[in-house]
């Protein structure tokens, strides 16, 4: 058990905060939780990635750096303790990277880690949301395209994104499991109607997305015909994992923030938030070490499995946890209309026990895959 | 940085817990008359009394963290052998104040048998802080001494008398009322204790007691885990139902983020400064001794109605999770002394 740097991991942490020092984000979209905000975040992503920060642990050939996933640990850190949060990179790419053709990955990858083009993930459906393999969206093969019809929900950022990376039903003869292939195409073909769904805070994040006898090369398909599943766990895998996310980042940072906000309280309000910010800062190191041994696990070549369910369960907590503190600490002014970001942390963090899987499915996954308990 | 196992702290979990499993007792009823000196020397002659001394004292010169890792592989087999408070705590107060090695050496060869004073509430080291009442000699089965502060003249050991054993309501240990008057001759217990020392000292006996509540949780989770799977209701064994599921999956989550703060900890007390590993230990404290109770609560839920029959082992996890999580100091004032630690830092 070794928890200090390595020489080479001492030095990217120094020249990491060295250029942070004099790169920080643009706040200017501070607040926005819409297109502004989206616009702010992938360009703050395009930065990272010009400074040589993001796509760390991806290969060389497809715009990466070869590095183990303890890098990417690196940079969540240090991006956190400077005041920002690093973007999630890239995590449908895994789906790419791991059954994609070296074609494919060569077309997709590079602009992906650059920030240069954005995907948005086509899985939940209205009928097939924890029982995902019941999807219903179908694909045709007529020759060398597929037809594709049905609907898509809860689709994050489709409203913005250049590329979907999209399940769907190409065999409905074969069990739930067996008959689900994986397309990507542009967002802009024709038979793509997508429909912001205006969420709790206020602004839209997600959408529904309707497809109506969209056409799709063939040479579009991620692997083969029926691999489409074992495709959406590797991505849920790594959607569920820490690397991909940046989650670890956004905690760093919003601890700082209590933190500061402490020293600003007055005395009886201090003494009441003290111990809930030192007890977040327990709950936020838990996670972190959690996640630092599942990234060291990876770089021994480990590939995720049910063990990231552990993490996304640590991480649901200290988000839930966080968005708890950020609604009390605020009194009545999330109330009375005068604080809208705590409102939107409070429930956005309500969330994190929904999306990548629902807790209730993560539980399932550990108590069966770890604990070895038998299904019903 | 890897933060994963070597191969040798592994395979030094896997033996302990063995040896562990060979020594502790069949059943509960077995508590009582357990033959605790034929377990110490067990524990003398695998090296492990002596496993964190150095070797002039006849030590294995382990870190910390593998003394953390047999403190958890033997609570993992709730031995009623007093590992933690008996050698763990014992040698971390000895080596803090340079005692010989002749003292040290007879740590490591089973032969002194003493404990550690810690105050009536046992939050804290007896001598440390003001307290009332007589010092609680902690973990004490087999020993013929306590060993206390006197801070007459700075911090120095003294070796004080037992009084009489206290009730325990943890069934795998045993502690007793101490006498401070009556001093007591355990050989030389060497030199005084810096401020800045004891700051390490504590850092390293509150990630001992954490390991001690990881391998408590860990043993009780798999103890329920087995159970559901051969308690059938309904036709079925209650391991199918996602209650049940859920409810050991939810501690299997909370047990290993308790171990990550202790696997860090364990690690800081020897590799980073005092101020890093007592926030690190304070944490993993603050941790465990919460989800302690929760993972132990939840392994009695699991049980039903057997979880409250004294020949169950349910009661004993929840005892000792419950003794650790207030030895040195709860998780509420863990989290006291952390936001203090962190304010200082803005």
């Amino acid at each position: 058990m070794d928890f200090n740097d390595g020489p080479d991991e001492a030095r990217f942490r120094g020249e990491l905060r060295d250029w942070l020092r004099e790169n920080s984000p643009s706040h200017d979209a501070d607040g926005d939780h819409g297109e502004k905000g989206n616009v702010a975040n992938l360009e703050w992503h395009r930065r990272l990635y010009a400074g040589g920060w993001l796509g760390l642990s991806w290969p060389k050939e497809y715009g990466g750096k070869g590095l183990t996933p303890i890098y990417d640990a690196i940079v969540n850190e240090e991006v956190g303790a400077s005041g920002a949060s690093a973007p999630s990179v890239g995590y449908l790419g895994r789906a790419i990277l791991h059954f994609g053709s070296d074609e494919q990955k060569s077309e997709y990858l590079p602009s992906m880690l650059r920030g240069d083009v954005q995907w948005c993930q086509g899985f939940s459906e209205p009928g097939a949301g924890s029982d995902l393999a019941s999807l219903r969206t179908r694909a045709e093969k007529r020759d060398d395209i597929y037809v594709v019809n049905g609907q898509k929900v809860w689709t994050s950022r489709a409203q913005w994104a250049d590329w979907c990376l999209l399940l769907c039903r190409t065999n409905p003869e074969l069990p739930k499991h067996k008959g689900i292939s994986c397309l990507v195409f542009e967002m802009d073909r024709p038979g793509i109607t997508v429909h912001p769904l205006k969420q709790t805070w206020g602004t839209a994040e997600f959408n529904e997305v309707f497809f109506d006898n969209l056409e799709v090369p063939v040479s579009r398909r991620i692997g083969e015909e029926g691999d489409g599943w074992p495709l959406a766990t590797t991505v849920l895998a790594h959607e569920r994992g820490p690397a991909d996310i940046g989650f670890i980042s956004h905690f760093q940072h919003q601890l700082q923030e209590f933190e500061a906000l402490l020293q600003r309280l007055p005395h009886d309000q201090r003494a009441e938030f003290a111990p809930r910010v030192a007890q977040a800062y327990v709950s936020i190191a838990a996670c972190r070490l959690h996640v630092l041994k599942s990234l060291s696990l990876r770089a021994k070549g480990v590939a995720p499995g049910a063990d990231t369910s552990i993490d996304k369960l640590l991480m649901t907590r200290v988000e839930q946890e966080l968005g708890a503190l950020s609604l009390d600490v605020a009194g009545s002014a999330p109330l009375l209309g005068t604080d809208p970001e705590t409102v939107y942390r409070y429930l956005r963090s309500r969330a994190a026990s929904i999306y990548g899987g629902t807790e209730q499915i993560q539980h399932s996954i550990v108590a069966q895959r770890i604990l070895g308990m038998q299904r019903a | 940085m890897d933060v994963t196992m070597t191969e040798s702290e592994e395979l030094l979990r896997q033996t302990v817990r063995h040896l562990g499993a060979d020594l502790t007792v069949g059943s509960v009823g077995e508590f009582d008359d357990y033959d605790e000196a034929r377990g110490w020397k067990s524990l003398a002659e695998t090296g492990l009394l002596g496993l964190r001394l150095p070797e002039s004292a006849g030590g294995g010169a382990g870190s910390t963290f593998d003394e953390a890792i047999t403190v958890e592989a033997l609570a993992y087999n709730s031995l009623p052998v007093p590992y933690l408070g008996g050698a763990a705590f014992v040698g971390a107060l000895l080596l803090a104040a340079n005692a010989p090695d002749e003292t040290l050496a007879r740590l490591a060869s089973g032969e002194l048998r003493c404990s550690v004073g810690l105050t009536n509430d046992l939050s804290s080291l007896w001598g440390l802080s003001p307290s009332t009442g007589a010092p609680i000699a902690f973990d004490s089965a087999g020993s013929n001494a306590a060993i206390i502060f006197d801070t007459s003249d700075g911090y120095r050991l003294r070796a004080v008398a037992l009084a009489s054993e206290v009730k325990s309501f943890d069934l795998t240990r045993k502690n007793h009322e101490v006498d401070p008057s009556k001093g007591v001759d355990i050989g030389p217990l060497g030199s005084e204790i810096a401020p800045e020392v004891l700051v390490g000292v504590m850092a390293r006996l509150l990630t001992l007691v954490s390991a001690d509540l990881v391998g408590v949780m860990d043993a009780g989770l798999a103890t329920a885990v087995e159970y559901a799977a051969t308690r059938e209701q309904f036709g079925v064994p209650i391991a199918t139902f996602q209650a049940i599921q859920h409810l050991c999956a939810a501690q299997l989550v909370s047990l290993e983020g308790g171990r990550s703060l202790t696997e860090y900890a364990a690690w800081a007390v020897d590799q980073s400064d005092a101020n890093e590993a007592i926030l690190a230990a304070r944490a993993a404290k603050a941790y465990c001794s919460r989800a302690g109770r929760v993972v132990t609560e939840a392994v009695v839920q699991v049980h039903g109605g057997m979880g409250f029959t004294w020949d169950c082992m349910a009661h004993v996890f929840l005892k000792r999770a419950l003794t650790d999580a207030k030895i040195l100091g709860d998780a509420a004032s863990q989290i006291q002394e952390i936001a203090v630690l962190r304010s200082g830092r803005i």
